[in-house]
């Protein structure tokens, strides 16, 4: 896999893809965006561990750098694939069922991806955490008469959701899109990044920085155009046509049949139901990319 | 496979991630239904639910174009092949039932009888239908929706809740398009292949229902 955006920055081993990454997380926190960060003790741990090879601890420090909150090394036997988790796709259908092209039925299967994960022996998992605001908090506090089925609805939820889970998205996606461009300069041409809920690549909301902080042609004129109000906060692809960013759009770890929840706990990170139920306000995407 | 939630041992850091006990669980969820409409729920072995690929192919009269169905119903729903691999993850859930009074034709057809998916079609703006077999599948769609999202409160992530009968949420659905009620559409339990006379018999209840009862039946499918 030849990747022309590290080229387009300068070659690899210039750093400057990576760099750029850094400075996109120093532009979001000048923004605002508060952080739960457990970097230092993130790399104690690594560092501790002793069984990691110089390359992946090299990785961990990127997804770090990049924006992840924490990052690990991890044996790709962790991972658990299991169809039922796309099960939950369909039934309910989620609301992104059908309309992404990241998501099910469009994404591989779970069936297929146990196949691509079965060629992989070193993963790196990493996770973005938010605090979510006294709002969202109060928003999304779940109520007998008060169903996520319906609050995806309201336009309240749409206004949350950009304020609070879309950047932490794009977090989340710059720094695995940043670890899988690492790992090919390293040479682990095959390594593939993983992100969580459905794609937002190409949300209006900072596409255009987003495109140049990745080396990518800008967006098309008209391609990005505003989002109509009312609409859900989430995007809706165009399906009659090819996804307009196959270099950087990823799938969900959930999308292609990844039991995140046993992947964390054989990671030994910790994960709560209800998801109400964190008394420090968390609020957490992961992601996955398998290395080599 | 097989995932009960907190099961897996932890590697490496000290996590809480708590221990579950499966049957306090789902004896719980057991009342938690009968609290919130069931006539009768109990606890199920996933073994007793028996697929049957015939079940979901005779959903429709021969010739049958599937125009009188819903996006939760064959062709358009998952079906008795691709259950069955999910099917196989389980080891246990939930079983409901809920009744109401009806005459006995359509008790007769909340059980099941003739080609239940056309005939239903033609039987769907009756009065007697819109009186008794439309709002006994809203209550036990409440009913499976409620407890599914309680055992998901409860860890188990991966819980899934079938409802027996085509979908009433929508006055008519478009089966062209997406559904216009996701989150909460599910497929019923026949749709997806669950023969649920010989389902009923394997876990030792009396199919024919209570007398002159319209019964109809859901499965929470729990860890």
């Amino acid at each position: 896999m030849k990747d022309t955006a590290v080229e387009r920055a300068g070659g690899p081993g210039t750093g400057r893809v990576h760099d750029a990454h850094v400075q996109a997380v120093a532009r979001r926190e000048a923004l605002g965006h508060r952080l739960l960060r457990s970097r230092a003790e993130a790399l104690a741990r690594n560092a501790s561990s002793g069984n990691l090879d110089s390359e992946l601890a090299a990785l961990e420090a990127t997804a770090l750098e990049a924006g992840a909150t924490r990052a690990r090394a991890i044996a790709v036997s962790q991972v658990v694939v299991d169809e039922r988790v796309t099960m939950k796709c369909r039934v309910p259908p989620c609301e992104h069922y059908g309309i992404n092209h990241l998501c099910p039925p469009y994404s591989p299967t779970a069936g297929e991806f146990a196949v691509y994960v079965a060629r992989y022996r070193h993963a790196l998992l990493l996770q973005v955490q938010a605090r979510l605001s006294a709002s969202f908090k109060e928003l999304v506090e779940e109520r007998d008469d008060k169903w996520y089925r319906e609050l995806h609805r309201e336009p309240a939820w749409a206004e949350a959701y950009e304020g609070t889970m879309l950047p932490l998205w794009h977090r989340l996606h710059l720094a695995a899109i940043a670890v899988e461009r690492e790992a090919v300069r390293r040479g682990h041409g095959g390594a593939l990044a993983l992100g969580a809920a459905s794609c937002g690549f190409c949300d209006p909301a900072g596409l255009a920085e987003r495109c140049e902080l990745l080396g990518l042609a800008p967006p098309r004129e008209g391609s990005a155009s505003a989002r109509p109000p009312g609409s859900p906060a989430y995007a809706r692809c165009d399906l009659t046509r090819p996804c307009p960013f196959p270099e950087v759009a990823r799938p969900a770890m959930e999308a292609v049949g990844i039991d995140v929840v046993r992947t964390l706990r054989n990671a030994g990170w910790e994960i709560r139901f209800p998801a109400t139920s964190y008394p420090e306000d968390v609020v957490f995407y992961t992601g996955l990319v398998l290395v080599a | 496979m097989t995932a009960r939630p907190g099961s897996v041992p932890a590697t490496g850091l000290a996590v809480s991630n708590p221990a579950v006990d499966v049957d306090s669980d789902l004896a719980a969820l057991a009342a938690f239904a009968l609290g919130h409409g069931a006539a009768r729920a109990e606890p199920v072995d996933a073994r007793h639910v028996v697929v049957d690929e015939h079940v979901a192919r005779t959903a429709h009269r021969s010739g049958c174009d599937g125009s009188c169905s819903s996006l939760m119903s064959p062709p358009y729903s998952p079906g008795a092949e691709q259950f069955a691999g999910w099917l196989a993850g389980f080891e246990r859930g939930v079983l409901v039932q809920v009744a109401v009074e009806a005459t006995p034709e359509l008790a007769a057809l909340a059980q099941g009888a003739g080609g239940w998916c056309c005939d239903l079609a033609g039987l769907r703006r009756t009065e007697a239908y819109e009186a008794t077999l439309a709002p006994l599948w809203r209550v036990l769609h409440d009913v499976v929706s409620r407890v599914e999202r309680e055992a998901m409160r409860r860890g188990y992530y991966l819980a899934v809740g079938l409802v027996a009968g085509d979908c009433e949420l929508c006055a008519a659905c478009d089966p062209s398009g997406l559904c216009r009620n996701p989150l909460a559409a599910r497929p019923s339990l026949e749709a997806v292949g669950i023969d649920v006379g010989r389902t009923l018999r394997n876990a030792g209840w009396d199919e024919a229902g209570p007398g002159r009862h319209a019964v109809r039946t859901g499965l929470i499918l729990v860890v």
